[in-house]
């Protein structure tokens, strides 16, 4: 049978093509952010996350009062007009205090946990990439400290070096250290069975170049993923120690201090204790939806 | 001299449960320039084992690996890299053998990068790009990433990138075996063209039996990490002498209803090759295997024609 | 007797990017102790069809839109979405699937429970399906072990103590052991190797007789159709191309696509210099055409594939294509009137 090309399936056919081409490039990040836009629940997460930072970024202009403005006269009131939140029995407004508290639990949630993947997750992708004995002696050490809560080691810590913002962080980096190095050894250690890693070594790449090129960027995700989690325990932990005293001490406003100090006046003022509360609650909320929509996001499995 | 690559009694050894598995054991071959070795074997016969040997992704035991003359076998890894523009590898799953966070163009520029060829990041992309073109991956495909491509666009980069480095002896580790038909004949249709335009020799791992047979100049059957036949393929598929190679033949299946040949069923399982003592190790699996198979280990002997074999009586079943 | 009857089956998967149609219009009959070969390559459908008919399909995403399957008369789907909730049509197709159906994975690893005695697992689906008694069920079991060449006496082993085929051949001996009807294997022999392969489709092609079972064998592989099929239909972009025996398709293959096939496939036989391939991919089943879906690889193709869909026409008995060409060559051949013979009608 003769082979009939009339113009219009060539049409046909150049329409086709038009329609194939250009390829729009679509990259690994752009998916899984496709992907995250498409969760409801993560994208609230973030969009709360991204409000307490910028709370926190801008507490001068956004507090009505200053954090330890003590107005004697109006202590313990209960929320109105001119104190949203109320005051506490010093008479400073807890709206004031909440938003400066965040301040202070978002640096050391954030900087604690970078710290902690800074030191363990290094140790920890050393020990996977090498394998071996480095690796049974670097997660030997690493048990060691593990085999401790790392709560009572938190407290341990800021009871010997004493308060401060800086000793909290210390002390919450040191005792989640351990788990954060097993994290990234676990993530990178699945991505080493991969072919492309051999492709790699095939290729002649340099172990720097394989850990670099290939390990880390496809360990990122559950790496990133965990650290959204950490900051969350880490929040929380700095409210713990600060509510026993170990942590920030009045009168900076930190939610746990807080909620501490207004435990006392429980029954006659709970706004005392709510507010901060709620603070500490939505927060951490926020970061463990925004976490999972992420966990989600960047899981291969579900592409 | 003929041989790009001369392997002479390798041997590869894992210590397993309850003993040492030989998962190479006493291998030797030679592959001519501008040739292809074809391998073929069931799972767990050592193949692959035995081209990431050569490769040096993992370490020999013992024995021989000579490239072009040269030996290799325990070179260091630092003298090994001059050698890797030389020698390539294809994988089969070009899906999980891609980094999935590299573009296209970065995944064919990778080698290119490693051993700094170029100066220019111009000089590169045209290289990238003249590449892509001899693979024939549409340009338009430079930014995308593996995700977004089909099997056979995704095994056309991993040949891009074997081919970078203008090498002389590219290792194909099942290159088609996750491919559909009509794919699997364009790769080994670039795969033959290629060979033809850059003179390249290649070892082509496979169990597919007939695409080994449609791309290999020798082909050599590799049993539970030994090799049992080894000949041309003319010879080979003419004359097939070993009774391993011939259940292997029968029991494929053939699109075509049209001379069919009687199956000749094997009992048995595939085992491991772990501490395996001296004996032919298809015996247990043999119709027509005697107490002389149980008791010593055949030789690869030639019978004629250089085509060896591994049977004690290679002579008597096939009536030479 | 036909033991499992499909009528223009369509299939959608409803995803957030959009919908995919895996299955348009798939129509095919088998008989009792017959064995239908269905072929095609990946993403064409062909294991879609095997969990519709098992009513395994992913939910929420995939849907039947349209078509029935009859498993020994009995309809076994239902399009709309509100009866589907209904328990009892639960029920009802949860005591089918095991006892009037039976399926045979591709991988033998995951179909089996790795924590459970491989003797217990075929115990348990004949406890599940039919009326007898923990005693009788095990001695039932044992049988069917001894018939699917596995001694008896492993009935205590876990599944890791097996190697592929021998796993293999639990699974088809707990696929059987209700005497089902209907038999799905979905590429059974494609993990295995080949000396195994053979020995596995030996097997099933003997139990096939004795069990007098309809089977549905899906694969990728020409050759194992030739060997254990009565009929074939080669299935492209969720659509049957060409259907017929196997005498007709290896013999007599029309459809391009199916000469496609076979043209890229390395013979054994034959000494080929080069293969011959088609270029392009099978057309994405988001964006199917209007017009013939095989038409931008076709090398036949003209402008009236590109203007309109061509049916599943019959061009002698039992022997069925969907291309323009070959339907005209029919009809000029009956020098009748447009008269085109469907399927199921």
């Amino acid at each position: 049978m003769a082979k009939l090309y009339t113009p219009a399936m060539a049409a046909i056919d150049r329409k086709r093509a038009k329609h194939k081409g250009p390829v729009k490039q679509s990259t690994p990040a752009r998916e899984a952010w496709k992907r995250l836009k498409r969760n409801r629940l993560a994208i609230v997460g973030m969009v709360i996350l991204i409000l307490l930072i910028l709370t926190a970024v801008f507490a001068d202009v956004l507090a009505p009062y200053e954090f330890d403005e003590q107005m004697l006269k109006e202590r313990n009131q209960t929320p109105s007009r001119a104190h949203l939140m109320g005051t506490d029995n010093y008479g400073r407004d807890i709206l004031s205090r909440v938003i400066f508290g965040a301040r202070i639990s978002l640096p050391i949630g954030f900087l604690s946990v970078i710290i902690a993947f800074a030191v363990g997750g290094t140790l920890g992708a050393i020990a996977a990439f090498n394998g071996g004995k480095v690796d049974n002696y670097i997660m030997r050490i690493m048990d060691i400290f593990q085999s401790i809560p790392p709560m009572l080691m938190a407290i341990a810590i800021a009871a010997s070096l004493g308060n401060g913002a800086v000793n909290l962080v210390l002390a919450i980096s040191i005792s989640t250290m351990p788990a954060r190095s097993r994290i990234v050894r676990a993530a990178i250690l699945t991505v080493k069975q991969n072919d492309y890693i051999e492709s790699a070594r095939a290729m002649g790449a340099s172990s720097r170049r394989q850990l670099i090129k290939y390990m880390l960027p496809n360990a990122i995700g559950t790496i990133l993923t965990s650290f959204t989690f950490s900051v969350a325990t880490a929040i929380l932990t700095v409210s713990s120690l600060s509510y026993i005293g170990l942590g920030i001490t009045a009168p900076t406003p930190e939610w746990g201090s807080m909620l501490s100090a207004g435990k006392e006046f429980m029954r006659q003022a709970p706004h005392v204790l709510i507010f901060p509360g709620l603070m500490i609650m939505i927060t951490v909320l926020a970061l463990n939806l925004f976490g999972d929509g992420l966990r989600d996001a960047l899981d291969p499995r579900l592409q | 001299m003929n041989e790009i690559l001369q392997v002479k009694n390798l041997k590869k050894y894992f210590p397993a449960a309850g003993g040492t598995l030989h998962a190479v054991d006493d291998v030797t071959l030679s592959i001519n320039y501008g040739e292809t070795m074809g391998v073929v074997g069931e799972s767990g016969c050592g193949k692959s084992t035995l081209g990431k040997t050569i490769l040096r992704l993992i370490q020999p035991t013992a024995g021989e690996i000579l490239f072009e003359g040269q030996d290799i076998t325990f070179i260091d890894q630092k003298k090994f890299k001059a050698l890797r523009p030389k020698m390539q590898m294809i994988f089969q799953d070009p899906m999980s053998s891609l980094n999935p966070r590299m573009s296209v163009s970065q995944q064919i520029a990778e080698p290119l990068c490693i051993f700094k060829v170029f100066d220019s990041r111009e000089a590169l992309y045209n290289r990238v790009l003249e590449l892509m073109d001899t693979v024939g991956l549409a340009r338009r495909y430079f930014d995308t990433y593996p995700h977004e491509l089909d099997g056979g666009r995704r095994q056309r980069i991993g040949i891009a990138r074997a081919l970078a480095l203008n090498p002389k002896l590219i290792i194909c580790d099942e290159p088609v075996s996750a491919l559909d038909v009509l794919i699997q004949a364009q790769i080994l249709n670039l795969l033959q063209d290629l060979q033809k335009e850059h003179g390249l020799s290649y070892m082509f791992i496979t169990h597919n039996l007939s695409v080994v047979k449609h791309i290999s100049n020798t082909i050599c059957v590799m049993y539970l990490g030994q090799i049992v036949e080894l000949c041309n393929t003319k010879e080979l598929f003419g004359k097939t002498l070993h009774p391993y190679t011939q259940a292997l033949l029968s029991a494929i299946p053939i699109p075509s209803l049209k001379n069919r040949r009687e199956k000749m069923l094997l009992k048995g399982e595939l085992s491991s090759p772990v501490n395996p003592k001296d004996a032919c190790r298809f015996a247990p699996r043999c119709p027509y295997a005697k107490e002389a198979c149980h008791n010593s280990s055949p030789e690869l002997v030639d019978v004629g024609g250089s085509h060896k074999v591994a049977c004690h009586f290679v002579k008597e079943i096939n009536g030479i | 007797m036909t033991a499992l009857e499909i009528k223009n089956l369509v299939v959608h998967y409803e995803t957030p990017e959009g919908v995919a149609e895996a299955v348009n219009n798939v129509s095919l009959s088998i008989s009792s102790g017959e064995t239908l070969g269905l072929v095609g390559e990946t993403g064409a459908g062909k294991t879609t069809i095997a969990l519709t008919i098992m009513g395994l399909l992913p939910r929420p995403a995939g849907r039947v839109i349209k078509g029935e399957i009859l498993v020994n008369g009995e309809n076994v789907v239902e399009t709309s979405r509100r009866k589907r909730k209904l328990h009892s049509k639960d029920k009802m197709l949860r005591k089918l699937r095991g006892s009037s159906m039976g399926m045979i994975f591709q991988d033998p690893m995951s179909a089996l429970n790795p924590v459970m005695r491989v003797g217990d697992q075929i115990t348990e689906v004949i406890r599940l399906h039919g009326n007898m008694s923990r005693s009788q069920s095990v001695k039932r079991a044992k049988e069917m072990m001894e018939l699917v060449g596995i001694s008896s006496v492993r009935y205590n082993d876990y599944p890791h103590e097996f190697s592929g085929g021998m796993k293999q051949r639990i699974v088809i001996a707990m696929a059987l052991a209700c005497n089902p009807g209907v038999l799905i294997a979905d590429e059974p022999t494609t993990a295995l190797d080949v000396t195994i392969q053979a020995q596995v489709l030996e097997l099933m092609n003997e139990l096939k007789r004795k069990f007098n079972t309809a089977l549905l064998m899906i694969t990728h592989d020409l050759g194992v159709v030739a060997d254990i099929c009565d009929k074939c239909a080669v299935l492209y972009a969720g659509e049957i191309m060409e259907y017929g025996t196997v005498e007709h398709i290896f013999n007599n293959p029309r459809h391009p696509y199916t000469l496609a096939l076979f043209n890229a496939l390395p013979s054994l036989d034959k000494d080929v210099e080069r293969l011959k391939s088609i270029s392009g991919l099978m057309s994405d089943n988001m964006n199917l055409p209007t017009y013939c879906t095989f038409y931008e690889r076709c090398d036949k193709r003209c402008q009236r594939c590109s203007e309109g869909d061509p049916v599943l026409t019959q061009i002698e008995p039992g022997h069925f294509v969907k291309c323009f060409h070959l339907a005209q060559e029919q009809e000029d051949k009956a020098n009748t009137p447009a008269s085109e013979v469907l399927l199921n009608e």
